[in-house]
């Protein structure tokens, strides 16, 4: 990260820190303050969006520690997710546990199932890796719909309470939405300092070259799984937030279509980065529900295109714009910005 | 002249200049000998040639190549194959998975028909009659020096004028090294091909060599026939690690051999 | 017995009709090094092609059906020169997410282009079933397994024979090597791509030969993941072995874990044995073994 010219950190607090200048500190005010004041500022809709992005965030933060931080691509975060989802689920309806149990739980659960797959990435690597992971969602889809209905309903699902802190029940979109932007915030927080560790770094390396890491001492193997483990986690706890949100889970809402959108947030945003997790969820999640809402306006203007059009035009240009990065942009929106910032900075210099 | 260069210019991702004005020509049927440190630009001066740089983000930026009085260096590789001139990349890249023989006919895209691939791999075979009982093994679990024999022969499948041998003695024992040497000397004899060879190895290189070119930070900064190199006290001194007095080198020796090398830079 | 051994023979030719998927991701892998997580799609827009060219325009099988083959050969050589050509020389990530990219992209085009309703895909081949004693097959099925069988022995001496298929092996192994011997690269990747298309119509013929189908039926795109990869990305016999065992594997566990599970094992079951393949050898059961060095 560079920083503007004249700041330049004295202690090891300061440069430790994540947020260093005035300007900063204002922005960084400012937008808590809007996420905080969002359900009277905007009312309705927007909170709604804003609760989806935030569970999206943090599973997509997961997979920007396994895939964009250790470099081992996994296509299966949204089965991870599902697993979380459900155990959280199943707590929560057949033994009545708190959501303060059931969600921790649920992304245990699910870092445990990721971790298999850790363990596969020791040996199995490269394209062999990703397309070992996609086994990850047939097995899970399998397994939701056939263990025992008593445990998790098969093709039924599992109806869920709202959750309940004390005699507060998460019960409208305004309250759910404060409960995701604490775990939302909680967890980035969480992934901006593993990737600032040690752990981060031996990611990093791993990602790097992992036969080099092992011989400088890293225990590849560990590495692996744990990012797996964490990954997985991310995905659990957003798995579970999702359940208490729509209070409904089936192995239906978690496809291998959502983890491919998963992937491509983070092309979009950029790999290795949060704030590229984060841009990325963002940017897409708006144009997503930019379609919507501008589709049906479109289709009435001309119906000859009829309804599906304006999803298939979705896929299309994010598909599109998937490919469009990946050829031009490689590093995401992030590293786009990062270079603007700095030739702003330094103008009229060039280097 | 086979193959001319005239104050070649090379510039790798548009910033970093690694050759800077080379001059260096091939005499058909000639062999000659490119020596310079590690980093001094002599595999790149190679790819230059072959057109291999382009693959990797290198572009010649001025001066002029030509292979037989043809300019070539905005060519395509395959072209160039198709004229004679076939580059041996560095590090015996042989194609672990396939077969010897089928490695040899890899290399033979530029001939016509399967009768004269027939008759150029009896001719290879000839010149490697060890890899005729190898012809069916898979090449990935030959030995070094047999590697290093394979892809020389898999040059020769396209009938070259000119090869150009990038470090062919890398990791090898020394009597594979005069082994293949003495085969690079042969096959200009017999069949007049000549060759561009970068050693780092130069007492072996100049003792084949008609000329040498000795390199230092992208520019030639020696030249001579072979005899002449390798009685120069430079030379010596420097590539063959005699130090004139025929003592072990002293931290003089060093000072000296930096104030050389400025001169010679 | 004769409902066992029913199982197990129609399970071998759904494995050889993947197998013939499967050969279409591993001759683009074998000369690009790019797993190709489109294929699916590419499947479903040459089914579709054949359908608007028989249904919508009417045209007999024998114009048709060269004509889809043509235009889907096209459509792979396109790809290849728009957006792969590109990228060589990047990173590996760069061609996982370029192909999921191409992925979403295509779907959204065969939607657009064709919508989301079923459509009935012409009879290209007979429908009469073929008797073998008390066992009944699907004739297409029963044709595709054979074609599959001479595709891949075609495939076979074309990479291992031929002078082209060679210099195509070749690239598979590495690209600067077989540039400094005068293959031209990005021609023979080209190549690969036409062929890989070309063989996904062949595939979508007889996958959907007479039957409904909507864009979903992509979907065969991950179904024959696990034979590839079960295989080794790199082996065109293993492939047909590969399908071979997977299906007769999926006979078996239909016949004997689908009373317990309540069906839908098939859908399943070749991923769990791929899992367990690729934990014991990492790179498939024929692919190439790679000697990593630091």
């Amino acid at each position: 990260m560079t920083l503007p010219g004249g700041v330049h950190a004295e202690t090891y607090a300061q440069d430790r820190a994540l947020i260093r200048t005035p300007w900063q500190w204002l922005w960084f005010a400012a937008f808590v303050a809007v996420l905080l004041l969002l359900p009277f500022l905007r009312p309705g809709g927007a909170v709604g969006i804003a609760t989806v992005i935030g569970i999206t965030l943090i599973a997509v933060l997961g997979l920007q520690l396994t895939s964009g931080c250790a470099g081992q691509i996994n296509m299966g975060q949204s089965a991870f997710m599902g697993v979380g989802a459900y155990a959280a689920g199943a707590l929560a309806v057949h033994l009545h546990w708190s959501f303060l149990m059931t969600i921790p739980i649920g992304g245990i659960s699910a870092a445990v199932f990721g971790a298999v797959f850790g363990l596969a990435a020791l040996r199995i690597k490269g394209f062999y890796l990703a397309l070992t992971t996609i086994a990850a969602q047939y097995i899970f889809t399998f397994a939701m719909l056939k263990l025992p209905k008593e445990w998790f309903g098969q093709s039924e699902g599992l109806r869920m309470d709202p959750a309940v802190l004390g005699s507060f029940a998460f019960d409208t979109d305004n309250r759910i939405y404060y409960l995701v932007l604490a775990f939302a915030a909680l967890m980035t927080y969480g992934a901006w300092g593993l990737m600032r560790s040690r752990t981060g770094r031996a990611f990093i390396a791993v990602r790097d070259n992992d036969n080099a890491a092992e011989v400088i001492g890293i225990n590849v193997f560990y590495y692996k799984t744990l990012a797996f483990f964490i990954g997985a986690f991310y995905a659990g706890v957003a798995g579970a937030l999702w359940a208490y949100y729509v209070r409904y889970v089936q192995a239906d809402q978690f496809t291998l279509w959502l983890s491919v959108w998963y992937v491509g947030m983070l092309i979009v945003g950029g790999m290795g980065s949060i704030l590229g997790a984060i841009v990325g969820t963002v940017v897409i999640r708006l144009l997503q529900e930019l379609i919507t809402v501008v589709g049906p306006q479109i289709t009435d203007l001309l119906p000859t295109l009829g309804g599906q059009f304006v999803f298939a035009a979705m896929n299309m240009l994010l598909g599109g714009l998937i490919i469009v990065f990946v050829i031009f942009e490689p590093r995401g929106l992030v590293h786009r910005w990062n270079i603007v910032k700095e030739s702003y900075r330094i103008w009229p210099f060039p280097h | 002249m086979l193959l001319e260069l005239t104050n070649v210019e090379v510039v790798y991702s548009d910033v970093i200049l690694v050759l800077k004005g080379v001059n260096l020509s091939v005499a058909e049927g000639h062999i000659v000998a490119l020596l310079g440190a590690n980093g001094a630009g002599k595999t790149t001066t190679l790819k230059a040639i072959s057109g291999l740089l382009r693959s990797e983000d290198g572009e010649v930026t001025s001066g002029s190549i030509q292979f037989q009085g043809v300019p070539i260096h905005t060519e395509e590789p395959q072209n160039l194959v198709r004229r004679g001139l076939v580059q041996v990349v560095e590090g015996r890249r042989i194609l672990p998975h396939m077969t010897v023989e089928q490695n040899l006919l890899v290399g033979s895209k530029v001939l016509k028909d399967r009768a004269e691939r027939r008759q150029v791999l009896d001719k290879v075979y000839g010149y490697f009659p060890k890899l005729v009982n190898l012809r069916a093994r898979v090449s990935g679990y030959l030995s070094g020096g047999e590697q290093q024999m394979l892809v020389i022969g898999r040059a020769l499948m396209a009938r070259p004028r000119l090869i150009l041998l990038d470090e062919p003695s890398l990791g090898l024992a020394p009597m594979i090294v005069t082994e293949i040497f003495e085969l690079v000397e042969s096959l200009r004899r017999q069949e007049g091909i000549a060759f561009l060879v970068v050693e780092q190895n130069a007492n072996v290189a100049l003792a084949v060599a008609d000329h040498g070119y000795v390199m230092e930070n992208g520019r030639i900064v020696l030249y001579g026939t072979g005899p002449e190199l390798r009685e120069n006290e430079d030379i010596k001194e420097f590539y063959l690690g005699m130090s004139i007095s025929g003592h072990g080198k002293s931290f003089k020796d060093v000072k000296h051999y930096k104030r050389r090398k400025r001169w010679l830079g | 017995m004769t409902s066992l051994l029913s199982q197990v023979a129609n399970g071998a030719l759904t494995g050889l009709l993947y197998a013939l998927v499967a050969m279409s991701f591993v001759i683009i892998y074998r000369s690009a090094r790019v797993f190709n997580f489109a294929q699916g799609e590419i499947v479903v827009v040459g089914a579709f092609l054949v359908w608007t060219l028989m249904s919508a325009f009417d045209l007999p099988v024998w114009a048709a059906v060269p004509l889809a083959l043509l235009a889907s050969v096209l459509l792979g050589v396109l790809i290849e020169r728009v957006i792969l050509r590109s990228l060589v020389g990047e990173e590996l990530f760069a061609f996982v997410m370029v192909t999921i990219g191409l992925l979403i992209f295509i779907r959204g085009v065969v939607l657009v282009a064709w919508g989301p309703e079923v459509r009935f895909f012409p009879a290209v081949l007979p429908m009469a079933a073929v008797k073998v004693g008390a066992l009944v097959f699907d004739r297409a099925m029963v044709i595709g397994g054979a074609l599959t069988l001479v595709v891949a022995a075609a495939m076979s001496w074309f990479f291992n024979r031929t002078q082209l298929g060679l210099e195509m092996t070749a690239v598979a192994e590495d690209h600067q090597t077989a540039l400094s011997l005068g293959i031209p690269v990005t021609r023979s990747i080209a190549v690969a791509w036409g062929i890989s298309g070309l063989l996904s119509t062949v595939a979508a013929i007889i996958f959907l030969n007479g039957k409904g189908m909507t864009f979903l039926a992509s979907d065969i795109g991950f179904a024959a993941l696990p034979v590839a990869l079960l295989a080794g990305l790199e082996s065109i016999g293993g492939v047909v072995l590969g399908g071979l065992i997977v299906g007769i594997a999926l006979g078996l566990a239909s016949y004997f874990l689908d009373p317990i599970f309540n069906g839908g094992v098939a859908a399943v079951f070749p991923f769990v044995i791929m899992v367990i393949v690729l934990l014991i050898r990492p790179t498939g059961l024929f692919g190439w073994k790679t000697i990593e060095r630091i």
